[in-house]
């Protein structure tokens, strides 16, 4: 190798390692950004925070319920997780299907997926199909029954709303309890 | 007779100071009378409750626990009012502070309605005692905060806390003290002190905009209403 490729290659090695080194940083900044605003004693509060710090970084409402979805599950956090309801996509919906079915996991931390799950999709189809299929697979040593999460349903919407109505039309509650 | 007159005027002084602010808890259940929390929870709560507005010689007494046996009000959603409101007017009106104790809330671990504090099994004794801060009259005061530039920087010192007593050390940085303080803004184990006057931070205020002409809330660094003396009042309300 001659001496100039050789000074080639190690600008680009070094140039590569710069970049890594500056995604791993901004990455912990992030990071450590939603850990300080998931503190906020008030819901309202982080979620100014929390958008006032997404615009300014510039991260699109996808790029951010990714982060947010990242966080959340390698810390656990429910909070977080429900806070990425108001930047979800449909596209995160197997994801989010995935963790409302994943039995290691931690009831709370569950039960927030389904929530998440329900807002993105605005109480659907899909959910009441999801609430169906968790009914029929439901394992006894599952602690998260499809009654509590048509419990949620129950807690999300007013007693008067249409969506709530027709989801009781469509869903089989008596199958749920059943198997609570 | 004056010596007893004077008596009487001071046991009249000292009897709101001293008598205890009831506690009226309630405890959802499921429909098989599973608590959504232990009897021993609340009675926790309630004595951090009271060691903390020690501080401000405060009583709380806990006068009624109670069951509810409702079990859609296990999960609370803070944005559905009707649920809450429905929840909270179980009691209304005690003359007290009325406690409804929840499996959970959705997004934040407690929080205050006009008509009581709802209370998930994730809270502390520390975030019950921030909310009752608030019922008292106090409010929020942050070191900094994503949805503003301001920041507190520097020292404290005593023009930052100008109407607080005591010797303060004023070595340590201003933001450091703040965490101390009950109505910090952000969750941590240390945040215990009310102070007896209002302390500079960065809070919210009131400012009526110009062009507009509305009133609308900025943040700003100032001498955020956290001083008992100066803004609290012994008679807590969730108006």
């Amino acid at each position: 190798m001659s001496k100039k490729v050789r000074v080639v290659v190690m600008v680009a090695v070094l140039c590569g390692l710069h970049a890594v080194a500056e995604e791993s940083c901004s990455r912990d900044v992030v990071v450590s950004a939603v850990e300080r605003m998931s503190r906020l004693e008030h819901a309202q509060d982080r979620l100014e925070a929390m958008e006032a710090y997404r615009v300014r970084s510039g991260f699109s409402a996808e790029e951010w319920a990714g982060i947010l979805f990242d966080i959340a599950t390698n810390r656990n956090d429910r909070f977080v997780l429900q806070d990425m309801s108001r930047y979800a996509s449909t596209n995160r919906l197997e994801s989010l299907e995935a963790i409302v079915f994943d039995a290691e996991r931690e009831r709370s931390f569950r039960l927030a997926a389904f929530r998440v799950y329900a807002l993105v999709d605005g109480f659907g189809e899909r959910t009441s199909s999801l609430v169906a299929r968790k009914s029929r697979a439901q394992n006894p040593d599952d602690q998260l029954s499809p009654r509590k999460l048509w419990l949620q349903i129950n807690a999300m919407l007013p007693t008067n709303d249409v969506r709530r109505m027709s989801f009781e039309n469509r869903m089989n509650i008596r199958q749920a309890g059943e198997n609570d | 007779m004056k010596r007893a007159l004077l008596t009487v005027l001071e046991i009249g002084l000292l009897l709101p100071v001293c008598a205890s602010i009831p506690i009226h808890a309630f405890i959802v259940c499921d429909a098989d009378g599973s608590p959504a929390v232990a009897t021993e929870t609340v009675r926790d709560h309630i004595s951090n409750l009271n060691l903390v507005f020690s501080q401000v010689v405060m009583d709380f007494e806990l006068v009624r626990l109670a069951m509810i046996t409702n079990e859609n009000w296990l999960s609370i959603s803070s944005s559905n009012s009707a649920q809450h409101q429905a929840l909270c007017a179980t009691a209304h009106g005690t003359g007290g502070i009325e406690l409804y104790y929840v499996e959970e809330i959705d997004d934040c671990v407690a929080f205050k309605t006009p008509s009581g504090l709802v209370v998930s099994r994730d809270a502390n004794g520390l975030s019950v005692a921030h909310e009752v801060g608030h019922l008292c009259g106090l409010t929020d005061i942050y070191d900094d905060h994503e949805g503003t530039t301001l920041r507190v920087t520097g020292r404290s010192s005593r023009n930052r806390m100008p109407n607080d007593y005591g010797r303060p050390d004023f070595s340590i940085p201003h933001a450091k003290r703040l965490e101390r303080l009950l109505m910090y803004g952000y969750q941590n184990s240390s945040k215990l002190a009310i102070t007896g006057g209002d302390i500079y931070g960065l809070g919210r205020s009131v400012r009526r905009n110009e062009e507009s002409g509305n009133y609308e809330l900025v943040w700003d660094l100032y001498n955020v209403e956290v001083g008992f003396w100066e803004h609290g009042t012994r008679t807590p309300s969730c108006d």
